[in-house]
């Protein structure tokens, strides 16, 4: 099994139990019934994240991002489930914890920042409300106590006047400073690792460089770990220390960042980075290539390489690929076996 | 304070309550024949007949008629019904309370019994205990109000003499005692709907990103459910509530005839049954007005509970 | 982990999901087997009643009154001596009659208003809706009741009454849906492909516009079978001797001590067939994603 490594070496923030990373995820498979049969959101996932360290997860919208980010805290939408693989936090298994002992875990070692603030707050509550909810159920401070702290995060993440605001319901507040107090209940109890699910993919354009800016800054203040979720290729590259490329439930693709943009080593990465405009990327004036077809529909993946029908270089061989990952250099690997091949000399 | 939200919501209402104002007007001037001719009987003289209609009103315009029927309502007039020599007013103002008091007792016990049944349905989706109120909750529902009813004295007056089979006592405790088995049958009538209008509401909470955000961040299960779900269950609640008013209503008007309750409903069906004109008339506004009210109220209450309409009714 | 153990570990998990959804497709299944079996029952029944029923409704033995339920008289007798189940089958085609009847009647109706409120919007839906809410503002009973006592009691007051009702449900449900349904991109396709607005109205909306209301019409029949049983039984609705379900259990109600039967059983027939189609709505509420209460 292979897992995500990083050729940079950081200073190891974990515990001695397990130096090299705070989370690892071994072949997670995640599967919801349908009528037809089963749908696989997660297939054989295996992905490390490092103490300190950015892991950006990049692909199509359904290609099984979030669920991943859901299994990490145990909260897989029913009827789904969990079928096989092992999530280790700080070398605890979470697949197998109790409830009581997951719960302890959600909110306050590991936090999550929604993809869609407004939804993601209860309308019904004030945001002070929201804030002090963690607080009070990990920390167990007083109200008072617990309010004076949500005040002092509400101006850590920025938002103005936040003794006013602490009285305010979600609807008062824009996106981006819905966004903003979704930041500061996920950071309240200084967890060491932060799930952020497309957190500016529903805002404006101009906000998303200040909220992932944001991010960044707590990041290094409070010393933590970060998945980064994103369709975008291009926050990703922005943002992240070392990417992950999923398709269809599996990860075609793991790499440091730099890497991933010059030495791709999958069609379907290939693709993704054919398909920026060129601002991200080094090459001036290229027209953004789209990707043809449809990603399959998870209840009825095609055997092999379920990227085969839309991949340039396919062959029949692509139809008996195995998708475990292959080495090809330093921390990088790719499921695509032929990718050496075909993909270098061209 | 009078907000835009709330001021427009009254108007609304207002538009309605003249719609139906003219439908209960209507109503005496869609029976074939003479609306006097009717209200005396085959046998009253001719003399009788014209005086009538000129005492009712008949011989003016039906505009002026109609406004002179809303501008007597308003002021608490409602006409006079020849067949039982008394106001419609009077008949009204001695048959109003014990309806209200059904109407509310019944309602406070079905909500008592929706609720809880409902977030469980809801809670325990696709297990044994909402399929066991799923089934329990259908069959209820094809229950006739009457033969419930019927069903309830048998076993609980008639065999076991827990309560008293009909009629309506002097004091207020009395009253309360004997309203009890009505109640009881009207809500166990009104209980099937608004589970199941619950259930899906709970389920739609269940769904949504906040509950999940609000588990993400640690909180234990009960404090979800207690908290963030069961608040945002109470709007729907009410909506549930005032939706299904009709219901309730039509539950009660049949409950009274079979206790033998001397209230609006009952009133209306000797109505309807000895063809007593100007009664029903002013039943179907009143029936009509209350229903209208209530549903503007339930809206206005929507903006203590949910303060997105709040903000929406100062600004 | 060996990649053989993993391959079983996850089939394992999937036949356990499966299992799963198998039980609730059972479950879903056998609501609607069940309810649709019961409705087949007593349609049949209904249908039958002349065949099937051991006597005449209106039949009198005055000497075997008040007989209880035997083999002789599956339901006993009542006061007249009339066999009470002869009378239920031929009673449950009265309700059964009037239930499709003054529940599709309406359907049709109300969604056709509803459908050209939501589509043209303007002046037509103002029309359409203030009218709407006039008619449901109005509590069914309280309605049906005035037009009962305009047309006098009887049956063909009850059939005008339920109908002049009962189409402002579906036209208020259908008017929302189809407000939904003109945003979306197939119907706004079809009128940017110039599609005359019949075609895009019968041809590409009807078939989503049908489904909630046919859902919600499972629930419709049992309150408009409800609202006659009750009629009858208020007095205004069927008139005696014609058998009917709810004039029976009016008419049994003052023996309820002595003989429980001439009521209760009745009942229970009604009961059965609500809940057939209870069950059916149920399941295909499930199975459109819809819901089966009062639309709003």
């Amino acid at each position: 099994m292979t897992t995500l490594e990083h050729s940079s070496g950081s200073p190891a923030k974990a515990e001695a139990h397990d130096a090299a990373s705070t989370l690892e995820l071994r072949g997670l498979t995640v599967a919801f019934p349908t009528r037809s049969g089963l749908a696989v959101a997660v297939n054989n996932v295996s992905l490390s994240v490092e103490p300190g360290h950015v892991t950006g997860i990049v692909g199509e919208s359904g290609s099984g991002k979030t669920m991943i980010c859901r299994a990490i805290l145990g909260l897989v939408p029913r009827p789904g489930a969990i079928l096989a693989g092992e999530i280790l936090w700080r070398g605890r298994d979470l697949v197998s914890a109790q409830p009581s002992a997951m719960r302890r875990v959600r909110g306050s070692e590991i936090a999550m920042i929604f993809q869609d603030p407004s939804s993601a707050l209860d309308p019904l509550f004030t945001i002070g409300d929201q804030i002090t909810e963690p607080l009070r159920a990990h920390r167990g401070l007083s109200r008072s106590s617990a309010e004076k702290e949500a005040i002092e995060l509400l101006g850590r993440v920025g938002i103005p006047s936040p003794r006013e605001r602490i009285n305010a319901y979600p609807h008062h507040l824009s996106g981006g400073m819905r966004q903003r107090a979704m930041i500061a209940i996920a950071i309240s109890c200084k967890p060491e690792l932060v799930l952020a699910d497309e957190p500016t993919t529903s805002l404006d354009v101009t906000i998303q460089d200040q909220i992932l800016g944001l991010l960044a800054e707590l990041r290094e203040e409070y010393g933590m770990s970060m998945v980064l979720v994103s369709h975008d290729l291009g926050v990703i590259a922005q943002n992240a220390d070392s990417v992950a490329v999923m398709y269809s439930g599996s990860i075609v693709e793991t790499a440091p960042t730099r890497q991933i943009f010059s030495a791709t080593r999958h069609p379907y990465t290939a693709a993704l980075i054919q398909a920026l405009p060129s601002i991200h990327v080094e090459q001036p004036r290229r027209i953004p290539e789209p990707i043809p077809g449809q990603p399959p529909s998870l209840d009825d993946l095609p055997p092999g390489c379920p990227f085969a029908p839309r991949c340039r270089y396919v062959t029949d061989a692509c139809q008996e690929v195995d998708m475990t990952r292959v080495t090809v250099g330093a921390g990088h690997d790719t499921a695509c076996p032929f990718a050496e091949t075909v993909m270098v000399p061209s | 304070m009078i907000s835009a939200r709330a001021s427009r919501r009254v108007l609304q209402s207002l538009l309605v309550l003249v719609g139906v104002s003219i439908v209960s007007f209507a109503l005496i001037h869609l029976v074939p024949g003479d609306p006097a001719r009717i209200a005396l009987g085959p046998r009253a003289s001719l003399t009788a007949v014209s005086e009538a209609r000129h005492t009712l009103g008949l011989d003016k315009p039906l505009v002026t008629q109609y406004l002179n029927f809303v501008t007597g309502a308003l002021q608490g007039n409602l006409g006079y019904s020849i067949q039982q020599r008394a106001s419609v007013g009077s008949l009204v103002g001695n048959r109003i309370l014990p309806s209200v008091l059904l109407v509310g007792f019944s309602t406070v016990l079905a909500v008592l019994l929706a609720v809880p049944l409902g977030l469980v349905s809801a809670l325990k989706r696709d297990r044994l205990p909402d399929h066991v109120i799923r089934i329990v909750t259908m069959v209820t529902f094809a229950m006739p109000a009457f033969w419930l009813g019927l069903v309830l004295v048998e076993l609980l007056s008639l065999r076991a003499h827990l309560l008293p089979v009909s009629g309506y006592g002097g004091s207020f405790a009395e009253k309360l005692k004997d309203l009890l088995l009505p109640s009881l049958t009207i809500a166990l009538y009104l209980a099937p709907m608004l589970i199941r209008t619950l259930r899906s509401s709970v389920l739609d909470v269940l769904d949504s990103d906040f509950i999940e955000a609000a588990r993400a961040r640690g909180l234990s299960e009960r404090r979800v459910v207690l908290k963030h779900v069961l608040r945002n269950a109470s709007i729907a609640t009410v909506t549930v509530l005032a939706v299904n008013l009709g219901f309730l209503i039509s539950g009660t008007v049949v409950i009274e005839v079979v206790f033998d309750i001397p209230g609006l409903g009952s009133l209306i069906v000797t109505a309807v049954q000895s063809r007593d004109f100007p009664v029903v008339q002013s039943l179907t506004l009143i029936f009509g007005a209350f229903v209208i009210g209530v549903n503007l109220l339930a809206d206005l209450a929507y903006a203590v509970i949910d303060p997105r309409v709040r903000q929406a009714s100062t600004t | 982990m060996t990649p053989v153990a993993r391959q079983e570990l996850v089939l394992s998990g999937a036949r356990a999901l499966r299992r799963q959804v198998d039980r609730q497709n059972r479950w879903a299944d056998l609501t609607l087997w069940t309810g649709a079996g019961i409705l087949a029952l007593l349609v049949l029944a209904a249908v039958l009643a002349s065949v099937i029923a051991p006597d005449q409704p209106n039949t009198q033995h005055l000497t075997e009154g008040f007989l209880h339920p035997s083999t002789a008289h599956l339901f006993g007798t009542d006061a007249f001596g009339r066999d009470i189940f002869s009378r239920a089958l031929y009673g449950l085609r009265v309700d059964l009659l009037l239930g499709i009847v003054a529940t599709y009647v309406p359907l049709v109706i109300g969604m056709a208003l509803g459908a050209i409120a939501g589509y043209y919007r303007g002046w037509r839906e103002t029309v359409i809706m203030r009218i709407t809410d006039v008619t449901i503002a109005l509590p069914f009973i309280v309605l049906i009741l005035a037009i009962v006592a305009i047309v006098g009691p009887g049956l063909t007051g009850v059939y005008i009454g339920e109908i002049a009702v009962s189409w402002a449900l579906y036209a208020r449900l259908t008017r929302a849906e189809m407000l939904v349904l003109r945003e979306q991109q197939f119907i706004v396709a079809a009128e940017a492909l110039g599609y005359s607005t019949p075609r895009i109205i019968f041809k590409h909306a009807l078939p989503h516009l049908i489904r909630p209301n046919l859902v919600f019409s499972m629930a419709d029949i049992v309150l408009n079978i409800l609202v006659l049983a009750s009629l009858s039984f208020l007095g205004v609705g069927v008139q005696p001797p014609t058998p009917e379900l709810g004039a029976m259990i009016a008419e049994g109600g003052q023996y309820l001590l002595s003989a429980w039967w001439i009521a209760t059983l009745p009942g229970l027939v009604l009961v059965v067939l609500g809940s057939g189609f209870s069950l059916v709505g149920d399941a295909l509420a499930d199975r459109f994603g819809r819901r089966l209460e009062l639309p709003r």
